[in-house]
């Protein structure tokens, strides 16, 4: 799934700084620098070597000031919340569950697919237009409108202005 | 793409920045950072008022308080391969002409500005209670500007409904109602009734007929000036005069009585000649007796009148009696009173010589029995003895009282000193009597002297005598007189009355004699009645009859002529009336059309009001519809489950069909999976992910339309979230920028996730850059900025060898 969304997967075991890592998958970003790591904790249920690795991993990238920013994705039964908080202290910590369920899995590492836009394009109308365009259609009623800006009772009181005003103030009336 | 992003922003005394400071912008991220109060928003602000020429949180009127404290103007300046753009803030005016034009400032302001302000409405919303839907709905409003269109429809309200809108516009019922009282006021006006000028008419007619006075051709005004010259009015002013005299002279002549014929008159004249002559006759006897008795008492009595002549003799008789009298009465009293001092006199001197003769004998006594002093002193000095007398010796001389006597010593002593004692009060007695018949015989002598200046003098009591003695006489004299004078008095009376009955009777005559003319003058002046010279009062009544008969005749007359000009009056007023009844209806038809016209204008001017709101209500249903879409909501969904991939509800925005004219977006969540509808957000979502949803729907509003402006302006976004969030908010950023191609300019304040986010955004490929700017303070006040522009490193995080990705 990531391979197909940007990402491209690393030879095992993979070699950070020289030093080789043994991980169930690492994959890196192609036009960016992000850095995956895919634990499976059915596999690799040591939960103490799972921490001293990633830490190891870490270290490692430090040790080249690499920029890159390590997420890892955990796979399988959730670990104890432990070894979570540890993770999270030096990684983007994403867990995928145990489903097999691609819904479930792409929601869990969503973050890292490419954004799905759907776009209107065409801004909808807004009050600005329609505003003008009311003012075309009643030229008028244009003070209501512009009091409007002040809240009802500014309209109110533009609406009786409007309604009382003398006739031969606007000279339009019979 | 009608505008270019810049490549800076120069701004100068501009809020709370101080100075000139250029903010680098030349990057698809750029990352601000500062302490609160640093500048982070005025950045944004500066930006805001470059791209709009205002600011959306800011009335014009608060313009120049934008100024930096102590500046007299403010200017940003966006800076461009292409030029320069300035605008200057100076005495609350804008001067210079904004990057953006109208349609792209509101763009932006709506959909890529994400104000601190704005968030935390956003947070307060989701936050809110139950409440939260119209709080939401209050923030899309005010984001998209519909707050105005609100206020709008809220303030047309009262158009919808006729009672309503009389209640808006109290002048409308009041139009209304002046209107049907106009109407009511022309009915009543022409239902008066027209035909009383003829009834008033139909009675002048006969009027006229009978005063003589021709109507045919002749004006109302000919009319009354004929009645007015037919005036009677001075005649019966000169008929009622002469009535009021003749019935005055009928009244003298009831007082007067019948005229006194000849006869009586002389029968009256022979009385009063017999009454003189039997008055002169008596004047000659009594009367000259009368007058010699008086004559003499005329020295003494001066006032007397003279008998002879007075009118009644009788009353100068009686007036001298009296006085004479008079001086009897007090000639006899003074005498009296003489006579009885004398008497006193001759008492006191017996008794003053009884007086002299009783002092003598008590001098004698009391030369006789020696002082008074003598025997007491003795009598005082023998008692003093006493005590020294024990026996029979004597105190003084040492002799044996025995040789004198055989009574002893002591016995003698007391009874001596006892008869010396009564003596001296013998003594006493005698002085006290003396001392009292000296007093009487000094009353005495006093008393004498009194009574003797009391007495008359001898020759004064001779004279008092002797005129006693002629009074007297004269006194007899006068009560002798009294019938003879009495009888003068009568026939004096008597010819007084005689004369005066022939004065009255003569009096009579000539006043009879006088009215008669009078009325003979009458008569004339009148010219009817026939003279009846004898019989006076017979001519009064005709006279009084005849006038009684012209004066009812004129006045006829003239009550007639009267009524006449009263109903040509009548008649003239009616006319009047009749036309002003007729202006009257005239304005009030006109006073009726005006306000028909002025309640079409409130009609119109209303349909145009309502036509206005419907238009405003049209507008606001297609902006509600159009801006809450499914693309809104699909944009949405995706960024929430981004942020938040552990939660199973994701909120929406509904816009429910309603029946109501009114459509308003809803929010609410639904269950992630099946979409089925949960309740609101406010319940359904944790905190921290209110947080999310509310950030969300800002870039998610961003998101859903076509990017006119792809520029993203947060201003300190991030206040509360955890750092999970933090992290894969990171990644979004990451991804709009790089994925999206969105200009992105982010404020932090903490210094933690500034250097986070400057870590994770940072330059991913050769062309790519990050920039940071640092916001602070010097110690003058002075806002310092320290950018710095993060390009590419190359990673060496991976061998060369092994570098690329399979």
């Amino acid at each position: 799934m990531l391979e197909g969304a940007g990402y491209g997967r690393m030879p095992h075991p993979t070699e950070v700084a020289g030093i080789p890592f043994e991980f169930s998958a690492v994959v890196v970003a192609t036009s960016g620098l992000d850095l995956i790591v895919v634990i499976d904790t059915i596999a690799e249920s040591d939960e103490a070597d799972i921490r001293l690795r990633v830490e190891g991993l870490t270290r490692a990238l430090d040790l080249v000031d690499s920029r890159r920013p390590l997420t890892v994705i955990l796979v399988g039964p959730e670990p104890m919340p432990e070894l979570q908080l540890a993770l999270t202290r030096v990684a983007r910590v994403l867990t995928a569950g145990v489903s097999n369920e691609e819904r479930a899995l792409r929601r869990g590492i969503a973050v890292l697919l490419p954004l799905e836009v759907q776009t209107v394009t065409e801004m909808p109308e807004s009050w600005q237009t329609a505003r003008q365009q009311l003012v075309r259609t009643f030229p008028r009623g244009a003070e209501v409108v512009q009091a409007s800006k002040l809240g009802p009772d500014a309209v109110v009181d533009a609406m009786r202005a409007y309604l009382l005003e003398d006739d031969s103030d606007d000279g339009g009336t019979p | 793409m009608s505008a270019q992003w810049f490549d800076a922003v120069q701004i100068t005394n501009f809020r709370s920045i101080s100075g000139p400071v250029s903010i680098p912008l030349d990057a698809p991220i750029v990352l601000l950072h500062g302490t609160n109060g640093a500048g982070k928003s005025t950045v944004m602000a500066a930006i805001e008022l470059a791209l709009t020429g205002g600011l959306s949180t800011v009335d014009e009127s608060d313009l120049e308080h934008l100024i930096h404290h102590g500046r007299s103007e403010a200017t940003v300046e966006l800076v461009s391969s292409r030029g320069k753009r300035e605008i200057t803030l100076r005495d609350g005016e804008v001067i210079g002409e904004p990057l953006l034009d109208v349609d792209d400032a509101q763009f932006f302001v709506e959909r890529c500005y994400l104000q601190q302000r704005t968030l935390s409405r956003l947070l307060e919303i989701y936050e809110g209670d139950g409440s939260g839907d119209s709080q939401l709905t209050r923030f899309v409003n005010d984001l998209l500007g519909l707050d105005e269109l609100e206020s709008l429809l809220e303030g047309t309200h009262d158009l919808t409904d006729k009672r309503l809108f009389r209640h808006l516009v109290p002048e409308y019922a009041q139009l209304e109602s002046e209107r049907d009282s106009a109407l009511a006021t022309l009915e009543r006006l022409r239902d008066q009734p027209k035909s009383e000028v003829s009834a008033v008419a139909d009675q002048l007619g006969p009027i006229l007929d009978e005063l003589g006075v021709s109507t045919e051709s002749t004006s109302d005004d000919e009319v009354e000036a004929l009645l007015r010259q037919q005036s009677r009015d001075s005649e019966l002013v000169d008929l009622t005069a002469r009535r009021r005299e003749v019935l005055a002279i009928q009244m003298q002549l009831k007082t007067v009585g019948q005229a006194p014929e000849s006869r009586e008159l002389e029968r009256l004249e022979e009385a009063v000649r017999n009454a003189r002559k039997a008055s002169e006759g008596w004047r000659n006897t009594h009367g000259q007796a009368l007058e010699d008795v008086l004559a003499p008492l005329r020295s003494r009595f001066p006032s007397l009148p003279d008998a002879a002549t007075a009118e009644d003799p009788a009353a100068v008789r009686a007036g001298a009696l009296a006085e004479v009298s008079a001086v009897l009465a007090r000639l006899n009293e003074e005498l009296t009173r003489d006579a009885s001092a004398r008497a006193d006199l001759d008492r006191v001197d017996s008794a003053l010589i009884n007086a002299d003769e009783r002092l003598t004998t008590i001098d004698t006594q009391l030369s006789e029995g020696g002082s008074t002093t003598d025997a007491e002193e003795l009598a005082k000095i023998l008692a003093a003895l006493v005590p020294h007398v024990h026996t029979d010796d004597c105190p003084v001389c040492g002799r044996r009282f025995g040789e004198v006597s055989d009574e002893p010593l002591i016995a003698h002593l007391a009874a001596r000193i006892s008869r010396l004692s009564e003596h001296a009060e013998r003594l006493s007695t005698l002085a006290r009597a003396r001392l009292e018949a000296s007093n009487d015989l000094a009353g005495l002598r006093e008393e004498r002297t009194g009574l003797e200046q009391r007495l008359m003098p001898d020759e004064e009591r001779a004279s008092a005598e002797n005129e006693l003695a002629s009074l007297k006489l004269i006194e007899d004299r006068l009560r002798e007189l009294e019938n003879g004078v009495a009888a003068g008095a009568d026939l004096t009376r008597t010819l007084t009355e005689a004369e005066r009955q022939l004065v009255h009777a003569s009096e009579r005559s000539r006043a009879f004699a006088e009215l008669a003319s009078t009325v003979r003058a009458l008569a004339a002046a009148t010219g009817e009645a026939e003279m009846v010279v004898d019989r006076v009062e017979e001519t009064v009544e005709i006279l009084v009859h005849d006038l009684d008969a012209r004066i009812s005749r004129v006045e006829r007359i003239e009550r007639l002529r009267l009524d006449g000009l009263k109903h040509l009056r009548e008649t003239r007023e009616h006319r009047q009336r009749q036309r002003a009844l007729e202006n009257e209806i005239i304005v009030a038809q006109a006073q009726e059309r005006e306000i028909n016209e002025r309640i079409g204008t409130f009609d119109e001017r209303r349909e145009e009001l309502w036509n206005l709101r419907r238009g405003a209500e049209t507008a606001r249903n297609d902006i509600v519809r159009r801006v809450f879409n499914d693309a809104l909501n699909s944009v949405w969904r995706d960024l929430f489950v981004r942020l938040a991939p552990e939660e199973s509800f994701v909120p929406i925005f509904r816009v429910p069909d309603t029946k109501r004219n009114r459509l308003v977006a809803e929010l609410a969540t639904i269950y992630r999976d099946t979409s089925e509808e949960a309740g609101s957000p406010g319940t359904m979502l944790s905190a921290g992910n209110l947080n999310t949803a509310a950030l969300t729907l800002f870039l998610a509003l961003h998101l859903s339309v076509s990017p006119r402006l792809p520029w993203l302006l947060l201003d300190d976004p991030i206040q509360s979230m955890d750092e999970v969030h933090i992290q894969q908010f990171a990644a979004l950023l990451r991804t709009l920028a790089k994925r999206l191609d969105r200009r992105i300019v982010i404020a932090v304040h903490e210094r933690a996730l500034f250097e986070y986010l400057s870590l994770e955004l940072s330059a991913a490929q050769p062309d790519d850059v990050l920039i940071t700017i640092e916001l602070s303070r010097s110690r003058d006040g002075t806002t310092v900025v320290r950018p710095s522009r993060l390009g590419y490193v190359p990673d060496r995080a991976f061998t060369p060898k092994q570098g690329q990705p399979v």
